[in-house]
């Protein structure tokens, strides 16, 4: 016995190692809630956004964030941004083909999964994402000096089932654990009503670098009830980038669509520049193809109009659901970097009648939400006070005859929810039926998006119109849907779960997981030496207080050689490996073996007597 | 819901109503308010998030508490659907064939309606069409009040009136689509 069991007890008083993760188009946040509040957590250089940007190098270096957007000047072709527009999606709906786009598309045969193609290496959307997101991992796990327990991670409230698997396959991928996906602007509107202890209906108008949500939220008693949510998942900050770039190429006779990706790749990055410096300029110079251009706030504001004119739909779809005006609203909160566009704000108060509130670092606000509801779910204060409640963002449905979706979950219904329908055979002696589980609120299977498909086989041979065959559609706190068929009538069960895929199917994303773990090695070894570190420096901890109550225990000689060894545990957390800090821990708590039984035998005899074991 | 003595979530009782699950009377006439207050206290008590470090039993036992208050609260707090509800605990399934109505005049007229909602050239027209479905709509839920809360007519009767006020939601919808139309 030693150290270790007798100050084991107090094992590190930090409950639960979680946070909050905003994975963004444009950059990605962690935030981590200390003493009650949330607060992000910085890189060594302080910075808090992570760039979401990656580069892959031809010899298979990697780089992510700041760096990655460094190389993205000189090897353009080898760097992913904006890598969240592409979740969830097959080759067909990642590129329209008259965009501007730095990217070469390389697809599997059926086109269902969308590849990046970087020299003769080829990566999916999800491993992209996982690589942002592990570097966040390491992040706050050098922070909060240990690994993670899990994460919330935050998606837009209009992602549908394909591109919510895809994010939680992505933090798998980057060994998270998540706790919970999400939505945005339900993170946002947590964030901001509890820091304003605020009561009433509020919009969250979220415009980031490649998705718009809009969403009403109800704040009463504690519960942030979100009443019902619109959108579009393209639709973004990228689109005004994308529209200075091309009205300056077509201005030097460049036709955007053929433009080379290395063409396009500086040309958006000059756009994004000109545009963030006209948020408090009225003014300013970009380069285009060699050529210094002036674009003023006015033609800026011109050219990104008709993008956002596009919110204006789906704003008032939002409002008329509720049957409510912008003006009956207690607040509109604006998050997403878009929004410190000017002519966003001006537009915004537009279309609410009234001036939108920022008070929070739109940038922050989503992460910060995010980290208090990773402290609720599974950090060292759970409250019992506040509670979310989301709602689905899209119909669920079944193809039925002639190509019509059946509608069996309606959009805007609280999650989690749960609904069945009935459906029968049509011919004598059938022994399997088909279904295919459709998401969106289109009447034609053609204009919703294909979940999966799936056969129900085994029926026992009946008359038509004989079996009864119960489909039950299950939606989670995460949004993300689980189906389940079963034949009733004869008692025979014959059930079947479907997982709706994106395009990968779980084999895939195994498989991938396997090749990220072997060469996550030094993943497992960064964690191990962490692990190793944060226990050495609670054993040299745990001596000083043993020596301050119970000094009078060891002799003079006992205590230098103690002392010693515990200057030789810490100088091994601070300069050396793994087993070095392994090894010294050890030696540590074997000399103090000695000590500590003295110590129990001491704090057994008080307590005998009666007197306070405390200390102990 | 909870074991008195261990404190722990049990199993969702069979025969739970949704006026059980938000702890409501079982009756067609209630208070909004009281609707929504009841779902925030009761999803506040069974919310998977109460159970995020509980046993895998009792997050699944969460899961499907919740699932139920949800479906409750979605189901109570609209009238129509409301008065579906109670109409479904007397066993009649509203919309099922012995419910129809088969009253060709009736069947016809809504044909009609239907077709000079999709004429309409402007909203003052829509507006009044409106108005006049409002008021019909309002009479058919007022005559399943009294069925369900003052025992007056006959559950016949009340199964058309609720088959009835499908048929007008479905003219609304038409309505909101040529609205939109209209600008």
């Amino acid at each position: 016995m030693g150290l270790l069991q007798i100050g084991g007890k107090a094992k590190e008083k930090c409950a639960g190692r979680v946070v909050g993760i905003d994975l963004g188009t444009t950059y990605s946040l962690v935030a981590q809630v200390v003493d009650g509040t949330p607060r992000p957590i910085a890189d060594p250089e302080g910075h808090f956004t992570l760039p979401s940007v990656v580069w892959y190098g031809p010899n298979a270096e990697l780089e992510v964030g700041r760096q990655a957007q460094a190389k993205a000047g000189e090897r353009s072709d080898r760097t992913i941004a904006s890598v969240k527009r592409f979740m969830g999606r097959g080759q067909a709906e990642s590129h329209k083909a008259d965009e501007l786009t730095p990217y070469q598309f390389a697809s599997d045969r059926e086109g269902q999964v969308v590849y990046f193609k970087l020299g003769d290496k080829k990566v999916t959307p999800l491993e992209v994402s996982a690589e942002i997101l592990k570097v966040l991992r390491a992040r706050a796990e050098e922070a909060l000096g240990g690994p993670l327990e899990g994460a919330v991670i935050t998606v837009p409230a209009y992602f549908d089932d394909a591109q919510r698997q895809a994010t939680k396959d992505a933090a798998r991928l980057a060994g998270l654990t998540v706790l919970r996906l999400l939505n945005e602007p339900t993170a946002a509107a947590l964030a901001y009503g509890l820091d304003q202890k605020k009561q009433g209906l509020f919009a969250i108008f979220d415009l980031g670098g490649g998705t718009f949500d809009i969403s009403v939220l109800k704040l009463e008693d504690g519960v942030f009830q979100v009443l019902t949510t619109g959108g579009d998942s393209r639709l973004g900050g990228d689109d005004f980038d994308r529209a200075i770039a091309e009205h300056f190429l077509k201005e030097q006779g460049v036709e955007p669509a053929t433009a080379a990706p290395a063409v396009a790749a500086r040309a958006l990055a000059a756009a994004r520049g000109a545009k963030e410096r006209l948020t408090d300029a009225e003014l300013t110079d970009l380069v285009i193809e060699g050529k210094t251009v002036s674009l003023t706030r006015a033609k800026l504001n011109e050219l990104i109009t008709p993008v956002l004119r596009k919110t204006a739909g789906p704003v008032r779809r939002v409002l008329k659901d509720l049957g409510l005006e912008g003006k009956d609203l207690d607040g509109v909160v604006l998050v997403g970097g878009s929004t410190r566009v000017p002519a966003v704000r001006a537009y915004v108060a537009e279309l609410f009648g009234q001036k939108p509130l920022s008070d929070l670092d739109p940038d922050q606000v989503v992460a910060l939400g995010a980290a208090v509801q990773a402290d609720l779910l599974g950090g060292s204060n759970p409250r019992s006070d506040v509670l979310l409640l989301d709602v689905l963002p899209l119909s669920l449905g079944l193809e039925t005859m002639g190509g019509v979706v059946e509608k069996i979950l309606h959009r805007n219904q609280t999650i989690p929810a749960v609904a069945q329908q009935e459906f029968t055979t049509y011919a004598d002696r059938q022994t399997g039926m088909d279904f295919h589980v459709v998401q969106g609120e289109r009447e034609l299977v053609a204009d919703c998006r294909s979940l999966a498909r799936f056969k129900l086989s085994g029926l026992p041979p009946m008359g038509a119109g004989m079996a009864r065959i119960m489909v039950t559609l299950a939606v989670d706190a995460d949004g993300i849907l689980d189906v389940s068929a079963e034949e009733g009538t004869t008692g025979t069960r014959a059930s079947v779960q479907v997982k709706p895929s994106y395009g990968l199917d779980d084999e895939t994303v195994e498989k991938m997981l396997l090749e990220s773990f072997e060469h996550a090695q030094d993943d497992v070894d960064q964690r191990l030496l962490i692990e190793a570190q944060v226990e050495g420096r609670r054993i040299a901890a745990a001596l000083d207080r043993a020596l301050a109550e119970d000094g009078v225990l060891v002799s003079d000689a006992e205590r230098a050689s103690l002392l010693k060894a515990q200057a030789a545990l810490l100088e091994a957390v601070a300069n050396k490996g793994t087993a070095v800090i392994l090894e010294r821990t050890k030696q540590l708590d074997e000399l103090s073996a000695e000590f500590a039984v003295r110590r129990m035998n001491r704090s057994i005899t008080q307590a005998l007597e009666g007197r306070s074991a405390e200390g102990m | 819901m909870f074991c008195g003595t261990c404190k722990k979530l049990q199993p969702v009782p069979k025969g739970r109503t949704y006026f059980d699950a938000l702890g409501l009377p079982k009756r067609q006439a209630v208070d909004l308010q009281v609707v929504e207050q009841h779902f925030r206290e009761n999803a506040k008590e069974v919310h998977p998030d109460r159970f995020a470090q509980s046993s895998p039993i009792e997050r699944k036992l969460a899961l499907e508490h919740t699932t139920l208050v949800n479906q409750a609260y979605r189901t109570l707090k609209d009238p129509a659907s409301r008065a579906e509800y109670l109409l479904g605990l007397e066993g009649v399934v509203v919309g099922k064939e012995e419910a129809r109505t088969q009253d060709p005049a009736f069947l016809m007229e809504m044909l009609e309606l239907q077709e000079a909602i999709g004429e309409a050239k402007d909203s003052v027209v829509l507006d009044r069409q409106a108005a006049a479905l409002k008021v019909r709509r309002e009479r058919l839920l007022e005559q399943a009040r009294g069925y369900f809360d003052d025992h007056l007519g006959t559950r016949d009767e009340i199964a058309r009136a609720l088959d009835e006020l499908r048929y007008l939601r479905r003219l609304d919808q038409s309505l909101e689509v040529r609205f939109e139309e209209l600008g």
